[in-house]
């Protein structure tokens, strides 16, 4: 009982080391934060100029510009906390020392997911002054922290073994959008009612599909890249 | 303390080297010498654990800390030496004490330059750099890629004298070179790969 206490409380220790290394790095260089946000900055200007406020079915519009803008912006991010670890080779001395590959890739997901929140943040605030879109539910949280989850493991997954084998960036951007079709979907769904004040029992059952797909994306993450890393060897 | 038989090594279906056997007891120094592309780098990534060979097995007694220095420095380029010593510490579990880490710090002249960024460093300071973050650990078997390669005599003579010293505290290290000359002189055993690559 002692022993495996130990060893839980060694992993969350490691976890924390690794995640507290990524936002270290990045909050230091501010290179992955600051090109995204500009990205993200200039999507929502070119559709602010686009699409005029009094457009017809401007919600609906403004629900999916949001997501698609987070999602390319959650490629910048992943692949930029990835290749923290990859450029000089560092992984291989992380690896060597026997972190496991579940608790790397979970602090991945989770040093991803913090720094997607911020853009995220700046996201909905452009939104905010842009288009006058405002959120009287503050479920949208709860769904912008569900949908991150998910984005944040899956661009993981694919943002190591795409760097991993050296495939190009394009394909990353591919790959990811299958994967995270499902939280898109159900992300602008419940945006939109939230935004139209719309039937909340609805939006529940959107909330509760995202956290299915979390848990999923999570534990298959995590067992994937063990798997990946073994076969590296 | 390590045992490896019949180590084999392939890539893209060119065989890099075979029939490699080789034991490294307590307190050794074992020299791997061979020209460019002979699979110093492969064997030494076979030794740390980082790759797996083609065929053979490999033996580590049980407990055993094992640290690796690459080619690459292996740093957080924007962390300074101290942050990426603490770091790896910090992850390892294993830190030498407060005085030997100093000692190693002065031998190899980083005293002064702990807190500087390993980008604001010249290639031999982040080699020493990439040195000392390897001892910090203070493992039993120190796996060495060309450690002496751009380092200038007065660092290739102190890092000598630290391997002599920690050689003494029963440590074993596994050092490659393309330089005989140098890790002939300080080695118990040596390995040359042209012996075990296909002609």
């Amino acid at each position: 009982m002692n022993h495996s206490s130990d060893n839980i409380m060694r992993d969350i220790k490691i976890l924390y080391s690794l995640t507290k290394k990524d936002l270290k790095l990045e909050f230091r260089s501010l290179s992955t934060i600051l090109i995204t946000i500009v990205f993200a900055a200039l999507i929502v200007v070119l559709f602010n100029i686009a699409f005029p406020f009094g457009v017809a079915q401007k919600n609906e519009i403004i629900s999916i510009i949001i997501w698609v803008v987070f999602l390319f912006s959650s490629l910048i991010v992943s692949s930029g906390m990835i290749e923290l670890d990859t450029k000089d080779n560092s992984l291989e001395l992380i690896l060597m020392y026997g972190i496991k590959s579940e608790i790397y890739f979970l602090s991945k997901s989770l040093s991803v997911f913090i720094i997607l929140s911020i853009v995220q943040l700046t996201i909905f605030s452009l939104f905010y002054v842009l288009f006058q879109l405002s959120f009287q539910n503050p479920i949208i949280i709860l769904v912008a922290i569900l949908t991150n989850i998910g984005i944040s493991s899956i661009t993981v997954i694919l943002g190591i073994l795409s760097i991993r084998n050296n495939l190009n960036q394009n394909i990353l951007s591919i790959l990811v959008i299958p994967f995270t079709l499902p939280y898109l979907l159900g992300a602008v769904e419940v945006t939109n009612q939230l935004s139209q004040a719309g039937n909340i029992n609805y939006v529940l059952n959107s909330i509760y599909a995202l956290v299915a797909f979390d848990l999923i994306f999570l534990i298959t993450g995590s067992i994937l890249i063990g798997v990946y890393f073994k076969l590296e060897k | 303390m390590i045992k490896a038989n019949n180590l084999s090594k392939s890539f893209n279906g060119n065989r890099i080297f075979s029939g490699i056997d080789l034991s490294i007891g307590k307190s050794t120094v074992f020299g791997i010498v061979g020209n460019n592309g002979s699979g110093k780098t492969t064997l030494l990534k076979i030794i740390a654990g980082l790759i797996n060979s083609d065929t053979g097995s490999i033996k580590l007694n049980e407990n055993i800390k094992l640290d690796f220095l690459g080619h690459e420095n292996m740093l957080y380029q924007n962390f300074s030496i101290l942050e990426n010593i603490d770091f790896f510490s910090d992850i390892s579990g294993f830190r030498i004490s407060a005085e030997s880490q100093d000692n190693i710090e002065q031998a190899l002249g980083l005293k002064n330059i702990v807190k500087k960024k390993i980008s604001e460093l010249s290639y031999g300071q982040r080699k020493k750099a990439s040195m000392l973050r390897s001892l910090i650990s203070g493992p039993d078997l120190l796996v060495l890629d060309e450690p002496f390669s751009n380092l200038d005599c007065e660092s290739t003579d102190s890092f000598t004298t630290i391997l002599k010293t920690l050689k003494k505290e029963n440590k074993s290290f596994v050092i490659s070179s393309n330089r005989k000359d140098i890790v002939g002189s300080i080695s118990d055993d040596l390995l040359n790969m042209e012996d075990f690559n296909e002609s």
